[in-house]
């Protein structure tokens, strides 16, 4: 039974563990991608069939990601990276606080790089020329001298072994914080009409809405075009009120959010309310014919003064077929079908309607609109971005800080001094070249 | 203006001849040994890397001209060229650190793929248009440079480990290395290349994950909503990750360690490509 436990706990702290997990991970995440997540059970009856709409809902294959299935290779990935970590990180760290100092015969058998000098001059000269000249490299050396025989220690990149455990360590912290978020915060977005205030923000998911105990008023809702006609910005200034002060005044765009008291606001979309336009009329026949007058139209129709005909505005474009900003008006004349045509603000003279009584000029339009915002809380986001940097950094110590180990051992062996070298590093490919170079250097010295 | 618009669009031209010329010598080459056809190849990498640097330096300044400066870097044509550069840089790293050619006939074709696939395609343009508001963010430049670093360092793992995965098939069979298969790298040295070009790739792909992220969260408040292509960046990680934990790991080095690097190139074309041809999302190119 002992032995049974033993073995399912090596298995469950062990690298091909991980390894397994990573790729079964990878394959089931591929799913997900393939099936449309969070969609209506009609749009997957349609698509799929009562079938295999069945085999994916038993599956919870509608949104996989929050699928019991999926959070439980989460949690064994999570247990399996923690275990992993625990069983091999204690060695690391007594390896880090008493590494082998001393190159015995035994250490010098086991490293593959390793030479020894045989050299004139004094034990006690050699060890300090060397030292002069490794430590250039690998900073302060620790030494000691056991009998005759002097000892070197440098060690380089000590904490590079750490880089994964930090890693390790970010992975559950990301975790963490995106769980803070799942749980203590929320996602629902928020429409406000230019002019208005409002302090309920809708939530995803069908939850209960949520009041905030401020008030956020859209004073100004602005659409801007590049000179080809994409639009450039989406901004909202607001005015954030408590008990009816105004506290604070800021403005929103599309990657400029606004935070208050935990919350943060989004520009995510918007829409047209009413619209208004100012227009010359010009009557071009029936008994009117010559009359002229100023109109004010809205998106509702409106009766043309003197007649039984209507008008409405039905859009507004800043720049339309590149002639600039135009609008489309609507008449209803006689009874008959509405019409739709353009009255553009640059071609003042052009008669875009030539079978309407009318004529009309551009004068003046406006439109009012309503921001949408997203609204989300998440308490959780400092934690995962601690999370990240973290990564950052453990992933710098484990690839790119190298570990460089070198011993150095002299002593007098008869008539001439013994100067033993040897070196290790994880890297040994580059390491190596290096290590030929410090034969090299140490070959040319002279004390 | 306009002379400066045609410059920088015919130095991406001539960029994808140049690098074309390339992959023709070196798998000339590799075929042939003749030392003169891998010092074309070199030269032509080096001349195509040189003037794809001009190219997109130029095109950044010609959008200033245009009164909507910003970064070459911010649709399917740019990030195309872009990877190419990011790929053509670091093997031409690789090729100097290890002095050897070989690695460029399975490299270059990458490279020059995604080049003439940039130039060529009827669906791709070639205009540079102002940015959308999602896109006017500094993130945008931080995200890209890191995604397409990792992405160019993993095209040269991928080419190594194809090299790796031919050699080792003879190897196994115990046949007689060919002509050809001798000259390659030994498979220690493969392996080597392999697992530095993942060394750098992964944190850079890393960062990459994480610029997105923070920028998602910026832009429409949430750091991760499992959109298709964060998804698929997710399954190139642990791939990754994966090769990575495989060389600890008894019975997954060597052969089954370059097939993981091959799949994560997979995955990468997937979440590069695939994801914005075949998958709906918010990273859709300017459609």
């Amino acid at each position: 039974m002992a032995i049974k436990k033993d073995k399912f706990w090596g298995f469950l702290s062990s690298v091909s563990l991980a390894v397994v997990l990573l790729i079964v991970l990878a394959a089931t995440s591929i799913i997900g991608t393939l099936i449309p997540q969070n969609g209506s059970y009609e749009e997957y009856l349609n698509q799929f069939g009562p079938v295999f709409t069945k085999v994916i809902e038993t599956l919870d294959l509608f949104d996989m990601y929050h699928s019991w299935w999926f959070i439980f290779l989460l949690t064994l990935f999570t247990v399996n990276l923690i275990l992993c970590s625990l069983k091999r990180l204690p060695p690391v760290l007594e390896q880090i606080k008493n590494p082998k100092k001393i190159l015995t015969e035994e250490l010098e058998r086991s490293l593959s790089l390793s030479d020894t000098l045989r050299k004139k001059g004094s034990p006690e000269r050699w060890k300090e020329a060397v030292k002069e000249l490794l430590s250039k490299r690998y900073g302060t050396p620790d030494g000691e001298k056991i009998d005759d025989k002097s000892y070197l220690y440098f060690e380089k990149g000590k904490y590079s072994r750490l880089g994964v455990y930090i890693t390790h360590l970010s992975i559950v912290i990301i975790m963490i914080g995106g769980l803070i978020g799942a749980f203590f915060g929320f996602r629902g977005f928020i429409n406000i009409p230019e002019g208005s205030a409002a302090n309920q923000v809708f939530l995803r998911g069908g939850r209960a809405p949520y009041n905030m105990d401020f008030v956020i008023r859209c004073d100004k809702f602005t659409l801007s075009y590049y000179p080809m006609g994409m639009v450039k910005e989406y901004r909202s200034d607001v005015t954030i009120l408590e008990n009816g002060r105004e506290v604070k005044k800021d403005y929103l765009i599309v990657n400029r959010p606004l935070t208050y008291r935990g919350l943060t606001f989004y520009q995510s979309s918007y829409g047209v309310i009413d619209r208004h336009a100012k227009v010359r009329v010009f009557v071009k026949s029936g008994p009117n014919k010559g009359k002229s007058f100023e109109m004010d139209i809205t998106d509702k129709f409106v009766n043309i003064p003197f007649s039984g005909d209507y008008v409405k505005v039905i859009e507004h474009y800043p720049n339309l077929e590149n002639f600039g900003p135009a609008m489309i008006l609507q008449i209803a004349e006689d009874g008959a079908m509405p019409v739709n045509f353009p009255v553009y603000k640059n071609l003042p003279d052009n008669d875009m309607n030539p079978q309407s009584k009318y004529f009309f000029k551009y004068l003046e339009n406006e439109e009012h609109y309503y921001t949408g915002l997203q609204v989300t809380k998440d308490p959780g986001v400092w934690i995962v971005w601690t999370g990240c940097i973290m990564m950052m950094f453990g992933l710098y110590y484990s690839f790119f800080v190298v570990r460089k180990r070198i011993w150095v051992r002299v002593f007098f062996e008869g008539e001439r001094t013994a100067i033993t070298v040897a070196g290790h590093s994880p890297r040994s490919r580059m390491f190596e070249e290096e290590f030929a170079k410090i034969l090299e250097d140490i070959k040319q010295l002279n004390v | 203006m306009e002379s400066s618009l045609f410059i920088s669009g015919k130095l991406l031209s001539i960029t994808t001849f140049v690098y074309f010329f390339a992959m023709v010598f070196y798998i000339i080459y590799v075929v042939s040994k003749g030392n003169t056809m891998g010092l074309l190849g070199t030269i032509f990498t080096v001349a195509g890397f040189f003037i794809e640097t001009g190219g997109l330096v130029l095109r950044w300044v010609e959008s200033y001209q245009m009164g909507i400066g910003r970064a070459p870097l911010t649709n399917l044509y740019e990030s195309l060229v872009f990877f190419a550069w990011c790929g053509a840089g670091i093997y031409l790293a690789f090729e100097f650190y290890y002095k050897n050619k070989f690695m460029g006939a399975f490299v270059l074709p990458f490279i020059s793929i995604a080049m003439a696939y940039a130039s060529f395609s009827p669906n791709i343009s070639q205009e540079i248009q102002p940015l959308v508001p999602a896109l006017q963010s500094n993130w945008l430049i931080y995200h890209v440079i890191t995604c397409f670093f990792a992405y160019a360092a993993f095209a040269v793992a991928c080419g190594v480990s194809i090299m790796y995965v031919i050699k080792n098939r003879k190897e196994e069979k115990k046949q007689q290395l060919g002509n050809i298969l001798s000259f390659f790298p030994s498979s220690a040295t493969l392996d080597d290349i392999n697992y530095k070009a993942i060394a750098i790739g992964f944190p850079m792909l890393t960062l990459g994950i994480i610029t997105g992220a923070a920028w998602a969260n910026y832009a429409w408040g949430s750091y991760w909503s499992w959109d298709p292509k964060e998804t698929w960046s997710l399954i190139t990680w642990f791939v990754y990750a994966a090769f990575l934990h495989a060389r600890f790991t008894r019975g997954w080095r060597g052969k089954r360690a370059a097939w993981l690097s091959i799949i994560g190139f997979f995955a990468v074309i997937v979440t590069y490509l695939g994801v914005n041809l075949l998958l709906s999302g918010l990273h859709s190119y300017a459609s």
